[in-house]
């Protein structure tokens, strides 16, 4: 499925605003309750208006001179954030960046005067600061480090968590040069590392921070900690179960020892969610599950999402201890099992650790799906809504163990912004969420937004999961994608064009044809045909419907809708779109979304009769 | 003709007597071996071994000399050294020299029962024997000629078909045997590329000519096979004018029958400039030392260790001051050989030298000074802990263990050959027990970002790369040959090979969540099939056979805890050998990584102490460095005096070696004080520091830097060639840095410095020495003779770096 959201991220949702873009953030005093002084490196930071984060909103600081390449900021943090790895998006007239990671820290801040590149080192570092800054291509940092024999402490790095491509090696050294501690990756740490350091004697040690690669450049940068306790990840781990809708779900933690089927941990019938962890030399943990026949169950591991380093594997057994499935990897996904229940009774997931690895980071999710499961994913971090204009956000879609019919939706719009629900078909594998601005809409927002699948038949809610494309591997580095709470909507200016339906529900007989007109707005020389056809392949249209296509050469266009008698009466969603190509660019414009309502063919003695 | 075939044997056999003549000598004892035996059918017949003074200083082959008399003429007979069958009866045979007298009893048996040529056991070894079925003749994959047998007789069936039917069973000609191209050819009465192999007569030659003309017959299923060989003397000593031993080959069968087999035997030496082996098992001195003959009849192999000593005139032993347990194991050896060790080596030698094998790099100006100035008499052990507790003592040896684990970018993509370094680093410094080491990387799992040494088996990307690369990094077993057909120089067999391979076919991989890198896993399917006979192997430990591993467990676990167990024969031995011959120059058994029968350790004894010192103190690299160091061997000079001078394998004196290719460049970096630069390493990295060896840095390769596509030591080079001479005469390297404006040598005139302090700087730093008085004077004279100083003194540096004091570990 990321493979399938790779490939609409590289559609056009704004255009030819310069969307601003960030390097890194150094931070000082990004500190609860304290004013703090962030400072931005990026491209496009022209007309900067502010850096968005959830706990609290920067004021942009502007500069004597413009600089399109670095923005400061500042503002006050509320005494209640907790430190921890956050978001934070910077706002200009033009758009929004994508979401990037900020530390909020309790230690304060220690602002180097030089680039610490030289050994012996020239800064020695406090006993408890945090230190940002970014590593120089085969240029390792060197820090200073005064201590007393016996004294220890703890130094963390945070680089990988913060999306960096620094993959971080710490390397602790006495006075004389030699070696006396090093640490690479700490696991469940994504790549970064963390130390706990007591000094053999009294002695000026030397901090090596580098890359393991010896890599480095803007995108190479760090948060340096030396003192206090570990930092948690907390908000960003809350944020990537939200993101998963596990913040409000009812959950079982395993209860050891489960390391055999007669250990099996019980979990509710209601139960969907399960947490545990295989401890040191946890070889396995069982959980004992409720069922009935011809019961879908689909049960879903959540571990590299979430970045544990766990690899599990799940194998499902009936209570005479027979294997009825086992998942290791699904997709390039954690594993996944789904199947249809033989009988009542009790059954038994075994989950293990693929290589046998243990320890405290090896923890896994595992989320219970009884009667199937929808999946829905983007990859859009943000969408520019034009002006009385349209915007599309794509969406892939699956579902396993059910063959419905079901909605996605837009929530938290801001106003003037209004999307139609999508009703998404059995059959189908991508959709699309359209927002239309209105003549309400404010020439300026910046707004988060959710999307939310609904199932229809029972009123259940589940978030689309927002990851964001995958950047390529370079030999530089790579980042590795994040799964994120929300995307964010912002305005432009009008479009090229934009594009309206009439009406916007349509209802259809079975075994009738129907049509829609399709109006442009053109702005400027925008002046050329525009194909107008369904963003839904046709074999993934409901059973019976067909949808046309239409060119505008003008303003207007008539599509088509046909249900012919194998159409199933029900409500369906008809996502058209527009392409324009004017020598080599191409433009692309959503639809507002069209409600079809399919009913049942009404008879001529039938109508006769209610004329009657 | 069953008793053409015999004497035909015996001919050959005593036309390659011993002429060599004892009259003078004293004899107080006569052996004979086998002093009982049985010869069953009228083919069969037996050497006969004697032994003049056995188990004292002055043994010596009385094969020739010695009259052997048949006390029954009727059973029988006695010609040219060989017992006959004559008929059926018990009889001895008695062999006297000089007034000396010895008895063997021999019984002959179903003499009148027909003893037809045996298939499997006498044609094959013929055809070994002669040489046909030999890879690079008709026993290569293709054949030649037209003509293919199978490599060394490895598949009796396949050769059975070849010489019997093909081409219309053109290759023989039972009526008429002599007719047989199977003969003509190799006796050159026809055109033979692999030119004359056979004379008629020979034992080779009746076994192949009877053969055909009994019909090319097969033996009956029943027949016995062959069990074992021994090869006899198992081991001599043989002094002055002692200079020939015969040996004899008794093969073992599976009817419990003995038989002389030496005539169908092949045999070679382990060092021809010591011993040379004849066909007819005849071993001569070439000259003084120790040597090996390998014997190999069919597919089994037996050894025995040939000593010629002669005295040497002045020899006067004296013990060795300060002889520590190792010392004792190779004075002892030494002593044998009459070799005298050389004298204890300089201060300036040992630190250069200790500095050198353990760091890898050149001991530091201010390391040079304090060592003078250091009068304790324990001055070289304190030397000998501070470089193991050093971070450079990490990095040389982590280099040492990279090159054989094949870390390279090529094979570990991205991050993961600075990772697995980084954690061969992390090995060597902490010394973990090697033991552990090898276990971790036996039995790695899990992702090769978070377990560095799962990259182990990203280099090894099958069962038949793990197979071969375990066998050699901790075995010393280079077992490659078996993977097609029994080794031939070795007792390691194919289902050795693929009963290793059962070990390591389960290793899972699959792409690692990040990119570049893998998930090594355990499969809990898969098996391992013997390709010549397609049956399914069970995991195979070398020496104790095949194991049944349940299912559910990882068979590599069963493999590394045999593997690293105390009472393992190779691991300890095979490990410890290799360290001795990083900082020896030499292994005890050499190459290191080389261990067979044929190749025995130099001092079986040393290699022994090393092994149990190296397990029984928790296989601590650090601990066997310490005790290899500072033993009087380790530190002997490498002045050579009249005693050892040609001693090249018992550590009578130090060896002298080039500086490997990183050792060499950062030795000029340091002399030079201008650092190299490497693509994607900071500035200021050594060679000894680099995580994988650049392709592109001609120096380096120009110097045998391997490239780590091998397991194998002998990836790196240690050839003399031109191209190092021109490199170091006039090669961009050592021209630049010595002119380099931000160098040493300018820096120090620079400071003002005068010729003598700056030409004592160069010796201090490039030889680890003050420069004697007449190296001032010739260095001052070139300088004074020129016009340009700064010029001069960069020749002076430049004599110094092309010095063979400075290229060469001494």
């Amino acid at each position: 499925m990321f493979r399938w959201l790779v490939f609409f991220a590289t559609l056009p949702c704004a255009a030819f605003a310069q969307i601003p873009t960030i390097d890194r953030m150094e931070s000082e005093n990004l500190t609860p309750g304290k004013s703090a002084t962030l400072t931005v490196f990026g491209k496009g930071l022209k007309n900067v208006e502010r850096l968005w984060t959830p706990m609290a909103t920067f004021a942009y600081q502007p500069a004597d001179q413009p600089n399109e390449t670095l923005a400061q900021f500042t503002g006050k943090l509320p005494e209640e954030t907790r430190p921890g790895i956050h978001e934070a998006r910077i706002v200009t007239t033009q758009g929004v960046s994508e979401r990037r990671l900020l530390v909020v820290d309790e230690l304060p801040s220690f602002k180097l005067s030089d680039v610490c590149e030289a050994n012996p080192p020239t800064t020695t570092l406090p006993m408890a600061c945090c230190v940002n800054g970014q590593i120089n291509a085969l240029k390792p940092k060197f820090f200073g480090l005064d201590l007393k024999k016996g004294q220890s402490v703890h130094i963390e790095v945070l680089a990988r968590r913060l999306d960096s491509l620094l993959d971080p090696v710490l390397r602790i050294s006495g006075s004389d040069g030699n070696e006396v501690s090093w640490v690479d990756d700490s696991p469940g740490l994504t790549g970064d590392a963390e130390i706990t350091f007591m000094a053999p004697a009294d002695d000026r040690y030397t901090v090596q921070l580098r890359d393991v690669q010896f890599g480095g450049g803007a995108a190479h940068f760090f948060h340096l900690r030396i003192g206090g306790q570990k930092l948690s990840d907390a908000p960003v781990r809350d944020n990537s179960l939200a993101a998963i809708g596990m913040v409000s779900e009812s959950g079982v933690e395993e209860q050891e020892p489960n390391d055999v089927q007669s250990q099996a941990t019980p979990v509710a019938a209601k139960a969907s969610l399960l947490t545990g962890r295989f401890d040191n030399g946890d070889p396995a943990d069982w959980y004992r599950i409720s069922g009935e026949a011809q019961q879908s169950l689909c049960i879903t591991a959540y571990t590299g999402r979430l970045n544990a380093p766990t690899d599990v594997v799940l194998n499902l057994l009936d209570s005479t201890g027979k294997n009825l499935t086992t998942a290791d990897d699904t997709g390039s996904l954690d594993a996944q099992i789904a199947l249809t229940l033989p009988t009542d009774g009790d059954y038994f997931l075994k989950v293990t650790e693929l290589s046998g690895q243990s320890g405290s980071a090896w923890s896994y999710v595992l989320q219970i799906d009884r009667g199937g499961r929808i999946e829905a994913a983007t990859a859009v971090d943000s969408v520019a809504v034009p002006k009385s204009g349209t915007a599309s956000i794509p969406i892939a879609v699956r579902q396993v163990g059910r063959s419905a019919s079901f909605e996605i939706l837009a929530t938290n719009l801001p106003p003037g912004i209004t999307s139609t629900p999508v009703t998404v078909g059995p059959k189908q594998k991508s959709a699309v969420i359209t927002l239309q601005s209105t003549s309400e809409a404010a020439d300026v927002f910046q707004h988060p937004v959710q999307l939310q699948v609904r199932a229809m038949p029972d009123g259940r809610s589940v978030p689309v999961l927002f990851v964001p494309a995958a950047k390529p591997v370079t030999d530089a580095g790579y980042r590795v994608p994040r799964l994120q709470t929300g995307m964010f909507v912002y305005a432009t200016g009008p479009a090229q064009y934009s594009l309206s339906a009439e009406p916007m529900t349509v209802n259809l007989s079975k075994g009738a044809e129907t049509t829609v007109t399709v109006t442009a707005v053109r702005t400027g020389d925008w002046t050329q045909p525009i194909a107008i056809a369904s963003t839904t392949p046709a074999a993934e249209l409901p059973t019976g419907i067909t949808i046309g296509s239409a060119t505008l050469e003008k303003d207007t266009a008539q599509v088509a809708i046909k249900a012919d008698d194998s159409a199933v009466p029900g409500r369906y969603s008809v996502s058209l779109q527009g392409t324009l190509t004017k020598d080599k660019t191409t433009i692309v414009q959503p639809v507002s979304t069209i409600t079809l309502e399919i009913v049942e063919a009404v008879r001529a003695v039938d109508q006769e009769a209610v004329s009657k | 003709m069953k008793n053409v075939t015999f004497c035909f044997i015996a001919v050959a056999i005593s036309a390659t007597a011993m002429s060599v003549v004892f009259a003078d000598s004293e004899i107080s004892a006569l052996e004979v071996v086998p002093n009982e035996f049985t010869l069953i059918g009228s083919t069969a017949s037996q050497r006969l071994l004697v032994t003049a003074n056995p188990g004292a200083a002055t043994v010596f082959d009385a094969g020739g000399d010695a009259k052997l008399t048949s006390s029954d003429s009727k059973i029988a007979v006695i010609k040219d050294g060989i017992v006959l069958p004559v008929g059926d009866g018990t009889t001895t045979i008695e062999a006297t020299l000089n007034g000396r007298t010895a008895v063997a009893k021999v019984t002959v048996s179903r003499f009148g029962t027909p003893a037809p040529v045996m298939f499997q056991t006498e044609v094959l070894a013929a055809l070994t024997k002669a040489g046909c079925n030999m890879g690079a003749c008709h026993g290569s994959p293709s054949g030649k000629g037209g003509f293919r047998l199978s490599l060394r007789g490895y598949d009796p069936q396949l050769d059975l078909l070849t010489l019997r039917g093909e081409f219309f069973n053109r290759r023989s000609n039972v009526l008429s045997p002599d007719e047989s191209l199977l003969l003509r050819k190799p006796l050159m009465q026809v055109a033979h590329g692999g030119g004359k192999r056979l004379q008629i007569g020979q034992p080779v030659w009746n076994v192949l000519r009877n053969w055909i003309a009994e019909g090319m017959q097969t033996a009956p299923e029943d027949s016995p096979t062959l069990d074992r060989i021994e090869l006899l003397p198992r081991q001599r000593t043989l002094k002055n004018q002692a200079a020939q031993q015969q040996v004899i080959v008794q093969g073992y069968f599976s009817d419990g029958t003995v038989r002389d087999v030496t005539a169908l035997t092949a045999f070679d030496s382990s060092d021809e400039s010591v011993a040379s082996v004849s066909a007819t098992a005849l071993v001569s001195k070439e000259g003084r030392g120790e040597a090996t003959i390998l014997a190999r009849y069919l597919d089994r192999m037996s050894t025995s260790k040939i000593a010629f000593l002669t005295d040497r005139e002045r020899y006067d032993w004296q013990p060795p001051a300060d002889a520590v347990d190792i010392d004792q194991l190779v004075f002892q050896k030494l002593h044998q050989l009459q070799i005298q060790p050389s004298e204890l080596c300089s201060d300036t030698d040992f630190q250069r030298r200790a500095t050198l094998d353990l760091t890898g790099r050149l001991p530091t100006l201010d390391e040079v000074t304090a060592f003078a100035a250091n009068t304790s008499a324990t001055r070289r052990s304190e030397l000998i802990d501070r470089l193991l507790q050093s971070d450079d003592y990490a990095a040389f040896w982590s280099l040492k263990w990279a090159d054989l684990l094949r870390c390279n970018s090529r094979r570990l993509t991205g991050s993961g050959v600075h990772k697995f370094r980084r954690w061969l680093f992390d090995v060597v410094k902490t010394d973990k027990p090697l033991n552990e080491f090898a276990q971790e990387l036996l039995t790695a799992q899990g992702s090769t970002q978070h377990n560095p040494a799962a990259n182990y088996w990203r280099a090894s990307r099958d069962e038949i790369d793990a197979t071969e690369t375990t066998a050699q990094l901790f075995l010393g077993i280079r077992i490659q040959c078996a993977k097609c057909h029994n080794h031939p120089f070795e007792k390691w067999t194919q289902d050795d090979y693929y009963g290793i391979a059962a070990a390591f076919h389960r290793v899972g991989r699959k792409p690692g969540r990040l990119p570049n890198t893998e998930q090594i896993y355990v499969r809990h399917t898969g098996e391992v099939k013997q390709p010549r006979t397609g049956e399914t192997m069970k995991v195979r430990l070398l020496l104790k056979g095949s194991v049944d591993v349940p299912a559910d467990q990882d068979r590599r676990a069963v493999f590394a805890e045999w593997l690293t167990a105390d009472s393992n024969p190779f691991f300890a031995r095979s490990v410890a050998n290799r360290i001795w011959g990083h900082v020896m120059g030499r292994g005890i058994v050499e190459p290191v990584d080389d261990f067979r029968d044929s190749n025995p350790p130099s001092n079986p004894e040393l290699l022994d102490y090393l092994a149990q010192e190296f397990a029984g103190h928790d296989y601590s690299t650090k601990h066997l460095l310490r005790a290899i160091m500072n033993s009087r061997t380790y530190q002997l000079s490498s002045q050579r005096n009249e005693f050892n001078e040609d001693d090249e394998a018992y550590f009578s004196h130090a060896t002298t070696r080039m500086l490997t290719a990183e050792q060499l460049l950062d030795a000029i970096c340091a002399v030079t004080g201008v650092s190299e630069t490497y693509k994607g390493m900071p500035a200021g990295t050594r060679a000894i520091e680099l995580v994988d060896p650049p392709d592109d840095h001609k120096f380096l390769q120009v110097f045998g830097q391997p490239q780590r596509e091998m397991a194998c030591e002998c990836e790196r080079s240690s050839d003399s060639n031109l191209s190092q001479a021109l490199q170091l005469i006039n090669g961009p390297v050592v021209h630049n840095k010595i002119r380099a404006k931000e160098g040493r040598l300018h820096g120090w005139i620079a400071e003002g410095r005068t010729d003598s302090e700056i030409i004592g700087l160069l010796y201090l730093s490039g030889l680890s020495r003050e420069p004697m008085p007449v190296e001032i004077e010739t260095a001052q004279r070139h300088i004074a003779a020129n016009a340009d100083r700064t010029s001069a003194l960069e020749d002076v540096a430049w004599a110094v770096i092309n010095s063979k004091e400075f290229l060469f570990q001494h």
